[in-house]
């Protein structure tokens, strides 16, 4: 098994072939093709680098959903909405059942089974965020991740892995890429930059957000 | 020229938090915009309708005066539409722009509208929530705004920013639910003694986020504190980014609430 410490080496060599190889080279042709395999091999090597970074925060929200399904569902509901500072209609939301139910789960339970679990991920998520991106969850999820955009995070949930989530959180990867891992439309879907005058159903103009079909 | 369109219809399961017909409404549930009550006389409303329905449609801040509704509120009349069906949300009936579409309202097998263009003024004593027979969802509430100020203006404003905007006070109308059901035996409470269990939340809302001790001591000197923000109101903070605070601080005090006073009024 290769460890950080072997990669490091093998990292600190290649930079070492690397150079070697630019100071071999003389003509300007030559030089160019051996940056341009070494830029390829740090893409490489980022992007095994960020699989196993998001495979840890994976691994970290599964051990907390794991521990929050020991919870009964009103202790998971006082978490979310105590600790974590979530609206009942966000939870209601996030976990697809109505405000009322949830309510009626906190006084007294009866969550099914299928509920707790969707709960109890909730959960797993707030704590991973919280611990690694040291921030409030629930207000995290409702602010807009681009100007011109209505999209939050919160709309993401289901969507996007929830250890890419955490990894946006975390500023290991910029809005754009998420969007375009977890909702490729989005530019469509969630335009919010501007007005237009259009035509309404009943004929008659009317000023609506500006439509990108 | 494109063509657009307002959100479309909810079906009855999103669109109703609450419905009579269904379970009935607990009476401790806040006041809220899209409440519909019956037995409201609307003066003036052109074909008076038997059922006497109409909706809250003001925002929060507009008909509530703290906790309290407003003395006087306007309301827009409810109206049926087919007696022997449950309109899809796709039916071309919805399209009239000052229709709030409320299919299934009795949980009845109808559908209903509150009609924009009828709105009157009403005592608010004259809507108990005993005479309360349906309540929206948050979804629900949100896309009735969005008709409602398309209607008046021929503005249709998207409903993510709605949903932001009307967050905070969305926000302390839960907590106030919240509040009330830490009372012991809220669900046996009379109106009298909700409306005083909510007063008490109110008081508690404003309160300043810090305490005036630790606000003065801030200060430059002679107690005056340095940064107006400390002074923040709870009900003020819910607006800014120590919402958490706010909530936190609310819910930590339920388990202490004094319910015996309250409860001893009859």
């Amino acid at each position: 098994m290769t460890t950080l410490l072997d990669r490091r080496a093998t990292s600190e060599s290649s930079a070492t072939v690397f150079q070697d190889a630019l100071r071999e080279e003389t003509s300007a042709q030559s030089i160019d093709v051996v940056w341009r395999q070494r830029r390829q091999a740090n893409r490489a090597e980022g992007r095994r680098l960020a699989a196993d970074h998001t495979g840890f925060y994976a691994a970290r929200i599964a051990a907390e959903t794991a521990a929050a399904k020991r919870l009964t569902i009103q202790d998971l509901l006082s978490e979310l909405v105590t600790e974590f500072g979530f609206a009942w209609a966000d939870i209601g939301r996030l976990v697809g059942v109505s405000v009322p139910a949830i309510r009626k789960w906190r006084r007294s339970g009866g969550a099914s089974p299928e509920r707790l679990a969707a709960a109890a991920s909730l959960v797993g998520l707030a704590r991973v965020l919280r611990d690694h991106a040291g921030l409030s969850p629930a207000a995290w999820m409702a602010i807009p991740l681009l100007d011109g955009f209505t999209v939050t995070p919160r709309d993401l949930v289901g969507r996007a892995l929830a250890e890419d989530l955490v990894d946006h959180a975390c500023g290991n990867t910029n809005a754009v890429e998420l969007l375009d891992r977890a909702a490729p439309e989005w530019r469509h879907e969630f335009d919010d930059r501007g007005f237009e005058v259009a035509l309404m159903e009943d004929g008659e103009l009317s000023l609506t957000q500006r439509s990108t079909s | 020229m494109s063509e657009a369109s307002l959100e479309p219809v909810l079906g009855p399961a999103e669109l109703y938090d609450h419905r009579a017909g269904d379970e009935g409404i607990p009476l401790w549930v806040p006041y809220q915009q899209g409440d519909v009550f019956e037995g409201v006389t609307l003066q003036g409303a052109p074909q008076p309708q038997p059922e006497g329905l109409a909706m809250l449609f003001m925002h929060p801040c507009t008909m509530r005066r703290g906790a309290r509704l407003e003395e006087h509120v306007t309301v827009v009349q409810v109206r049926l539409l087919s007696k022997r069906r449950v309109l899809e949300p796709e039916h071309k009936e919805w399209s009239h722009f000052r229709r709030v579409p409320l299919p299934d309202l009795l949980a009845d097998n109808t559908s209903h509208y509150a009609d924009l263009m009828v709105i009157g003024t009403v005592a608010s004593a004259d809507l108990p929530r005993t005479r309360r027979i349906a309540q929206l969802s948050q979804e629900g509430r949100i896309r009735m705004v969005q008709r409602l100020v398309h209607h008046l203006t021929r503005f249709a404003p998207p409903t993510a920013r709605i949903e932001q905007a009307l967050a905070p006070v969305h926000r302390e109308l839960e907590l106030q639910q919240d509040w009330l059901e830490g009372v012991k035996d809220y669900e046996s409470l009379n109106e009298e003694q909700i409306l005083l269990v909510e007063g008490e939340f109110d008081q508690r809302m404003e309160e300043t986020l810090d305490a005036p001790e630790a606000a003065a001591l801030s200060g430059t000197g002679a107690g005056e504190p340095s940064d107006s923000a400390t002074l923040l109101t709870r009900r003020d903070a819910l607006r800014t980014d120590r919402r958490d605070e706010v909530v936190r601080a609310v819910l930590k005090e339920i388990p202490t609430h004094p319910a015996g006073a309250i409860l001893n009024v009859q």
